[in-house]
């Protein structure tokens, strides 16, 4: 008798009952508001919850905390001074390049070579500035 | 096998074209608050039945409905799209519930809604009554209290099937959807749900 699908149409109808069950009034006026607020005070939270760990951190090891200021102080330096536009106008970090890699060949020797007409002209190879060392041997 | 009867499709997804979430979705995503304001009016009317449904408790139900929309918010970057946003909060709101349930295991305290008149106007709910008593005022409200006893006796996942399919009326692949099983498991538990209750309520179904 259980199985009889009648008997479960009557189940449904009791249920149904459950469909009548009412909050209290203006409680659906009033969620929405209630969520958004929640959301609001949530993300303020988690971005105070952030700095205030960040601080407290800093406020429980001094010591680390003066040796990261000192770190930042030092980077910005550094970078302040690479940054810093050159005679040609670009940041001087480009003109101190031979300071950076020493393997590149410098621009400044090209630019101010002294060495004898030749040396580096299109006739000259290896050869040639080998025997100069030779000789100067 | 039982059968599906009527009150199972009475609020299936015939409403839910009309009203086009997908921008509102979109634009809550961009952190836009309002549209959120707006999607979370438009279902918590429905999230709130189920979680009061599988509850019995009116403070629990605001406290989980509220809680199911914040933790959807602080989701909706990992919302895909793959299925619709009131299923996608749905899976939420149960899920917070089932382990709410978990949680209280041991305190089940009932705080029921009061019924809405519209309950001494139905003709089923009279026609059960009125089989009865007459004294149809004090019997709804033994009947609802009686109803809600004999739902939270019952396991929380077949309570689940119950309050998604007898109660709100959605089909069974959206609950399987939402449950994370199949059709099947869905129809194996509400019958077994169903016949429980029955067995629970005899004395009010003749």
């Amino acid at each position: 008798m259980e199985n009889d699908p009648e008997n479960f149409d009557e189940l449904h109808k009791l249920l149904k009952l459950k469909n009548y069950e009412e909050p209290p009034p203006r409680f659906f006026n009033e969620l929405p508001g209630k969520v958004m607020s929640q959301i609001v005070a949530e993300e303020e939270q988690r971005s105070q919850s952030w700095w205030s760990q960040l601080v407290d951190y800093f406020q429980l090891k001094p010591a680390m905390g003066t040796t990261y200021a000192a770190a930042l102080g030092a980077i910005i330096v550094l970078a302040v001074v690479a940054l810093k536009p050159g005679p040609n106008g670009g940041p001087s970090i480009a003109n101190t390049g031979a300071g950076f890699n020493p393997l590149a060949p410098s621009t400044n020797l090209n630019a101010t070579s002294s060495a004898p007409a030749g040396i580096f002209g299109p006739q000259s190879g290896t050869v040639q500035v080998g025997f100069e060392t030779n000789r100067t041997k | 096998m039982a059968k599906d009867t009527g009150t199972s499709q009475e609020h299936d997804s015939t409403e839910e074209p009309k009203f086009n979430d997908r921008e509102l979705v979109d634009r809550a995503r961009e952190g836009d608050e309002s549209a959120y304001a707006e999607l979370v009016s438009h279902y918590q009317r429905r999230v709130y039945a189920t979680v009061y449904n599988m509850t019995s408790n009116h403070e629990d139900a605001a406290d989980l409905t509220q809680e199911a929309f914040v933790k959807a918010w602080q989701a909706l970057k990992k919302f895909k799209g793959d299925s619709s946003f009131f299923t996608w909060i749905y899976r939420i709101a149960v899920n917070r519930t089932l382990n709410f349930l978990k949680s209280r295991k041991n305190k089940k305290h009932m705080s029921l809604n009061d019924l809405d008149s519209g309950a001494e106007r139905n003709p089923d709910l009279v026609s059960l009554i009125s089989h009865k008593t007459p004294r149809r005022d004090i019997n709804l409200s033994e009947l609802q209290k009686k109803l809600n006893e004999s739902l939270q006796r019952l396991s929380e996942a077949h309570r689940t099937v119950v309050v998604l399919h007898d109660i709100q009326g959605m089909p069974h692949d959206e609950i399987a959807v939402i449950l994370k099983c199949n059709t099947g498991t869905v129809r194996t538990r509400l019958f077994y749900a169903r016949q429980q209750l029955q067995g629970m309520l005899n004395d009010y179904l003749k």
